[in-house]
């Protein structure tokens, strides 16, 4: 091993160790501990108990319709976007992204604003039918958690296959046409065989956040429906660390399963994927009249279920429902010091989110190298450890940080570094991603060249290399921005009173009956992350959609 | 010419500029956050927050203290309820920061983790308090009452009525299972909100104590019909949006919250459960507890004993919306709406606390599963 | 200016694949090709040259010091890449300017230096534009200037004009000989085309499955390829087999179809590769001495002379002749022609 290799193994080195001790070493204590802490627990025995096998079942089952209720109604977006040619791709693009992005309470507001009793639908059909009874209720219960799962994911479906589509080179389409393929034939023949891993990779990845799915089972969830998370926060809140340690493992060991499915489909979805410029686009005009209607339905309906929620969360900001009047009350409530306001809750997502984003490009770009090494073993643990936080529940991560980080530490009165680390690793995935897939498109004969003239390691990197990476750490950084400002669990188990972010402000005003404020709040952190995907569909045209 | 082509700035001025500006960030923010010496009272989320001026309530309950004793007393609260609060104290254990802790109630403090970070302290002012709720609460003073309220059933006057329904005036678990009633009704998940949990014991201690029945019966039929929340907050809002969801799990003083803000009698009543020529409800009492090892105990045992004194009690009524625990207090007229402690049996007396710590997590295990 | 040479180059790629021994030099201020098909290992041995791929047989020197522990940053290289590789953050000037600001000279020098390789090259108008604003024969310039800029020992090229039309390469095969030239820079030049070898070399090094087949000037190749490989790849004949009539102490007689071919080589095998160069294929439409007859298969005009393709026994042979000689073969396509040879111009080939 020379000393380059050296040089090489401490860069991407630096990031495992930090992994290892802000994930890894806190999680295994907190199981190892809850294990050990009553004599008495026993693994099998939390398994095979009746109320956990039942999470178990519901929330397999849940993720699994779920899932194919995203893919179902996101094929058909997915083939819009990439086949339509329209004014505003981009913005539709961008927009497309933030539901993924929004923190989970913000949706579960803008949920049961529109969908919920006397909310935005239910007030139509109340009209329609001249009654002053609510009629519809699609926010609550097991059809609203479904419904929320298919907002939160359609972004993952739509973006991830349509931007394997645009990679499908229109040859091969116009040949198998010529060959007289019809177009069922066609698209069983030649497009599914390409999307393929693209739709299973997003069908494993939006699995996995259904079965990880934690405050909208908890808000949206009537009578108790449990998944195995919610199962884990109620462990802890009642000390039972024992039975939460047993539903840790049992939840690492089905989401590591999908996430090694996940990166195994994803290196076929790589490989395969040529690039094409010559992209195949129709105009709107070109379309047949029942295509027209078809889609037209379509859109409309992901207007309902995309746009609605949040617009309903717009409305929310600035509508007192106790009043019935409208105020500017909850923006001003962003300007304010104090008890309940939200200046210092504003500063602090921005500081947090900030600090977190130039963590996670730090730490992103030797990881994102190591996932790019020849060889297996290194690149599959580079992915399995940043994927990891997405397996883990963010409760036990929380607890374990506190617990044999901030509390050693000393930190545990001051913990605004901590919460930092919360929020950095739960992007960490997607700025990893990001920065992958800017490093795979450089050639490495630029890199040699700059090496040929003479340049050193330091200037190579400084003046070649990250210039280059430069929109994947574009985007890289916005995912990591979004995903720290939307995070609540951890923060919300960390933070103090003076740490407290806008997502757990928001979740906070909500208990106190405050809805504008909550609203105010949450418009901001949709504005902010809106604003954030505008200017990285702007900057790096379709960077965003290979992102995942 | 040559003096338009671009410059090339040195990377090792752009990394030393990064690095000192971050350091400059993070190195003023730290000394902005940087931990004053106080005394930390750790409580939930709304703590005192629910009356007329939430931004100045620290100030004029403990300030006297302060003044006193020239220390802050920092009133933290966390984002988070009673139990997140023990979660918190339980993490923080080897390293503890807080001295004072406020809210625990007399259910929580049942469980061994609750113990586990309190020290006992029978403060010399626990005479201002009754000794059955001191008793209730805790007799070996772990905790010691702070504040008191009665979960009960609460209903809109304009729905629910002695005209329209002559059985809410003697409320029992057979006609709260009634269809009519049933559908009404709203309460909280029992894992999650305390006034869950504490319906939950209510309906378990009258079936098992009074009725001498299986209370998973009662939940047998009911399950379709009524409406469970994952908090209060959320119960509520159903409560009060839906014209169907009339009746809700709350609290005892919730008509008089209602009457205080609108100046009118209420459209609010409590409907506390009725057997035998008696009204039943449970009380719910949170305590004020000392941290064990906390850094500053003896000030920490002072400011107990403060709390305890009508300079602190005074405020709850009216900011807490729950009862003093310091039963020489004069309450606000809108009081006389309220359910009262003396005007009902506490069913907390009925249910041997050795029997509530005993069985808790199978008794919340067989709802999940009734429920499901 | 530096002399350079390869002994006993060696390299095996994990899949088995082996590039070398190869052994060649490059004097000071010369201009070495190395030709061969796609996958010959010119690539490979270049990137070793440059220390892109590690030496791991053999050594290189460098004036006859070995510089196999050097870096590539270190052996002062200049090196155009097959795929150009400009820096595409960068506009022309900074490309340009890359070396010499990574070795922190100064600014005034900076800019002296890029506009006198701007002028050499003739592009000081395009030094404000942005890399993707050039055209592909702009860039190549630009990457050579780049390659340049900093004085380097060795000028390391891989095939940097296989991109272009025949038009531009023709005329910047004939620029970089004139700037090698002017500058005495010592140059390994890569390609698969051996107009485009033969059009800039001072001596090649032809490449057949990772191993030096044969090295010499153009001219050296050309009249005396070793082996078939060699002059098929040159283009310089017709390779045909020749059956071995007599062997005496003064040379070989040799046979094919009606032609006898005397040589001085003395031959001991039965059958022989021989190589013919389309010009010493003599045709005529009537028999004469020493010939065969064949069927005409097609004319092609080429300036001031024909070729001529030429079916034997179902083997091609192909012809140039000068123009005027024969005006009326226009009609004989498909019609019978006899074929002879001029007996210098037979090449006996090695095995
Ligand atoms: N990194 C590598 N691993 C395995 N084989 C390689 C590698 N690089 C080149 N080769 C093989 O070595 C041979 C020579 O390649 P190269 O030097 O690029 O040829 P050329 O430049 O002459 O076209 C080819 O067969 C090629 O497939
Ligand atoms: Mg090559």
């Amino acid at each position: 091993m020379d000393r380059r290799d050296v040089v090489r193994y401490a860069i991407v080195g630096i990031p495992f160790a930090i992994l290892i001790v802000f994930i890894v070493y806190p999680v295994i204590s907190v199981i190892i501990r809850g294990l050990l802490s009553q004599p008495s627990v026993n693994l099998l025995e939390v398994i095979n108990s009746p109320i956990t096998q039942r999470t178990l079942i519901f929330t397999i089952s849940q993720a699994s319709v779920s899932t194919f209720l995203t893919i179902i109604i996101g094929l058909p977006g997915a083939f819009l976007i990439a086949r339509i040619k329209f004014r505003g791709r981009w913005l539709v693009r961008a927009a497309i992204v933030v539901p993924f992005v929004l923190p989970p309470i913000a949706v579960v507001v803008g949920f049961i604003q529109m969908f919920g009793p006397y909310g935005f639908v239910d007030s139509i059909a109340m009209t329609i039918l001249g009654t002053n009874q609510s009629v519809l209720n699609f926010a609550y219960g097991i059809i609203g958690i479904l419904l929320a799962h298919v907002f939160y994911n359609i972004p993952l479906v739509i973006l991830m296959v349509s931007s394997s589509l645009e990679r499908l080179n229109p040859d091969l389409e116009d040949s198998a046409e010529s060959l007289g393929a019809s177009k069922i034939q066609k698209l069983r023949h030649i497009i599914f065989p390409h999307i393929r891993s693209s739709l299973f990779a997003s069908g494993i990845l939006v699995f996995l956040f259904c079965f990880m799915s934690f405050p909208i089972v908890l808000a949206l969830g009537e009578r108790g429906i449990m998944t195995v998370e919610v199962q884990i926060w109620n462990a802890f809140r009642n000390f039972d660390y024992g039975e939460a340690s047993a539903l840790v493992l049992l939840q690492i060991i089905i989401t590591m399963a999908l996430a090694i499915s996940y990166i195994y489909l994803n290196r076929g979805a790589t490989d395969s994927s040529g690039e094409t410029r010559s992209i195949r686009r129709i105009g709107l005009s070109d379309l047949e009249l029942k295509e027209k209607i078809l889609g037209s339905i379509y859109l409309i309906l992901i207007l309902i279920l995309i746009a609605g929620p949040i617009l309903a969360l717009g409305r929310a900001s600035i509508f007192d429902p106790t009043t019935g009047t409208y105020t500017l009350r909850g923006f001003e409530n962003l300007l304010e010091l104090g008890q309940g306001g939200g200046l210092i809750p504003l500063i602090n997502s921005l500081y947090y989110g900030g600090l977190a984003t130039i963590l996670a490009i730090v730490l992103g770009i030797p990881l994102a190298y190591a996932h790019q090494q020849r060889g297996k073993t290194m690149p599959t643990l580079s992915s399995i450890m940043t994927l990891l936080p997405l397996g883990i529940s963010s409760i036990t991560i929380a607890y374990g940080l506190m617990l044999m980080i901030a509390v050693p530490l000393g930190l545990s009165f001051n913990p605004w570094p901590i919460i930092i680390i919360a929020q950095t690793i739960i992007g960490l995935p997607f700025t990893v991603r990001s920065i992958e897939i800017s490093l795979q498109k450089i050639d490495q004969n630029i890199l040699d060249q700059a090496e040929s003239l003479g340049a050193s390691r330091l200037q190579k990197l400084f003046f070649v290399e990250l210039p280059l990476l430069a929109p994947g750490i574009l985007v890289g950084g916005v995912f990591a921005f979004a995903m720290a400002i939307g995070e609540m669990s951890a923060t919300l188990f960390i933070a103090l009173p003076q740490n407290i972010t806008l997502s757990v402000l928001i979740y906070q005003q909500l208990g106190v009956r405050k809805f504008v404020e909550a609203g105010a709040a949450a418009v901001i952190l949709v504005t902010l992350c809106f604003i954030a995907f505008l200017i990285i569909e702007r900057i790096s045209e379709d960077s965003t959609g290979g992102m995942l | 010419m040559s003096t338009s082509y671009p410059t090339r700035k040195n990377p090792k001025t752009i990394i030393l500029a990064i690095v000192v500006v971050a350091t400059i960030a993070v190195a003023s923010f730290a000394i902005l956050t940087w931990p004053r010496p106080s005394l930390k009272v750790y409580t939930y989320d709304s703590f005192m927050l629910w009356g007329d001026n939430p931004e100045t309530i620290d100030e004029t309950v403990f300030g006297q203290f302060e003044i006193e004793h020239g220390i802050d007393v920092e009133i933290i609260r966390l984002p988070t309820d009673a139990n997140g609060i023990v979660s918190r104290l339980v993490a923080e254990s080897e390293n503890p920061q807080a001295d004072v802790v406020i809210g625990i109630d007399n259910i929580l403090i049942l469980q061994e983790a609750a113990k586990s970070v309190l020290t006992p302290y029978s403060s010399p002012n626990v005479d201002l308090i009754d000794e059955e709720v001191v008793d209730a609460l805790d007799p070996d003073h772990y905790l010691i009452p702070f504040d008191l309220g009665l979960v009960s059933i609460i209903y809109e006057t304009n729905f629910i009525n002695s005209t329209s329904h002559p059985t809410i005036e003697n409320l029992t678990l057979s006609n709260l299972a009634t269809e009519e009633f049933a559908t009404s009704l709203v309460t909280e998940n029992p894992h999650q909100s305390s006034p869950g949990l504490a319906f939950l014991l209510s309906q378990i201690t009258i079936a098992e104590k009074i009725l001498e029945t299986d209370w998973t019966d009662w939940w047998d039929i009911v399950k379709d019909d009524i409406n469970v929340q994952a908090g209060w907050t959320e119960a509520w809002t159903i409560w009060h949006d839906s014209s169907e969801r009339n009746m809700l799990v709350s609290y005892g003083t919730d008509p008089a919250y209602s009457s205080y803000y609108s100046g009118e009698a209420p459209d609010i009543a409590v409907a506390p459960f009725h057997y035998n020529d008696n009204d039943y409800s449970w009380m719910q009492i949170e305590g004020i507890g000392l941290v064990k090892n906390g850094p500053n105990q003896a000030l920490a045992k002072q400011f107990i004993d403060y709390c305890l004194t009508a300079q602190v009690q005074q405020y709850i009524a009216l900011n807490q919306w729950m009862f003093p625990a310091n039963p020489n207090i004069e309450l606000d007229d809108a009081f006389q709406y309220a359910l009262h402690p003396e005007e009902v049996n506490l069913l907390n007396t009925l249910m041997p606390s050795s029997e509530i710590a005993a069985n808790l997590t199978q008794w919340l295990d067989d709802w999940d599963l009734i429920m499901a | 200016m530096v002399r350079v040479e390869l002994k006993q180059l060696n390299r095996e790629f994990k899949d088995g694949t082996r590039i070398g021994p190869i052994d060649l030099s490059v004097e000071e201020g010369e201009l070495v090709t190395l030709l061969g098909p796609s996958g010959s290992g010119k690539t490979t041995t270049l990137r070793m040259v440059a220390g892109f791929i590690p030496i791991e047989e053999g050594d290189l020197l460098f004036d006859g010091k070995s510089v196999k522990g050097l870096s590539p940053r270190e052996r002062t290289i200049g090196m155009v890449f097959q795929s150009i590789a400009l820096f595409p953050n960068m506009n022309v000037f900074q490309n340009i300017a890359f070396a010499l600001e990574m070795a922190e000279k100064p600014r005034g020098e900076v800019i002296k230096r890029v506009e006198e390789l701007a002028n050499l090259l003739g592009i000081e108008k395009l030094l404000h534009r942005d890399i993707h604003e050039i055209s592909g024969g702009e860039g190549q310039r630009v990457a050579l200037a780049r390659a340049l800029a900093r004085n380097p020992k060795l000028l390391l090229l891989d095939e940097p004009f296989s991109a272009l039309d025949p038009q531009l390469r023709e005329r910047l095969q004939y620029e970089l000989r004139r700037i090698q030239q002017s500058l005495g820079i010592t140059t390994i030049f890569v390609t698969h085309s051996q107009q485009e070898a033969f059009a800039i070399s001072d001596r090649i090094a032809v490449l057949e499955d990772g191993v030096v087949v044969q090295v010499g000037t153009p001219n050296e190749l050309y009249e005396h390829p070793v082996n078939d490989f060699v002059a098929r790849f040159i283009g310089s004949g017709n390779v045909i087999e020749a059956s071995v009539v007599e062997t005496g102490e003064s040379g070989s007689v040799l046979q094919f179809h009606g032609i006898v071919i005397n040589t001085e080589k003395i031959v001991t095998s039965e059958k022989v590769l021989i190589s013919i160069k389309p010009e010493d294929v003599e045709v005529s439409l009537q028999e004469t001495e020493n010939c065969m007859k064949g069927t005409l298969v097609s004319t092609t005009p080429q300036v001031g002379a024909l070729r001529l393709m030429i079916e034997i026994a179902n083997q091609q042979i192909l012809s140039i002749v000068e123009n005027g000689i024969m005006d009326s073969l226009d009609g004989r396509i498909g019609k019978e022609i006899f074929v002879s040879f001029k007996d210098k111009g037979v090449q006996i080939l090695n095995q």
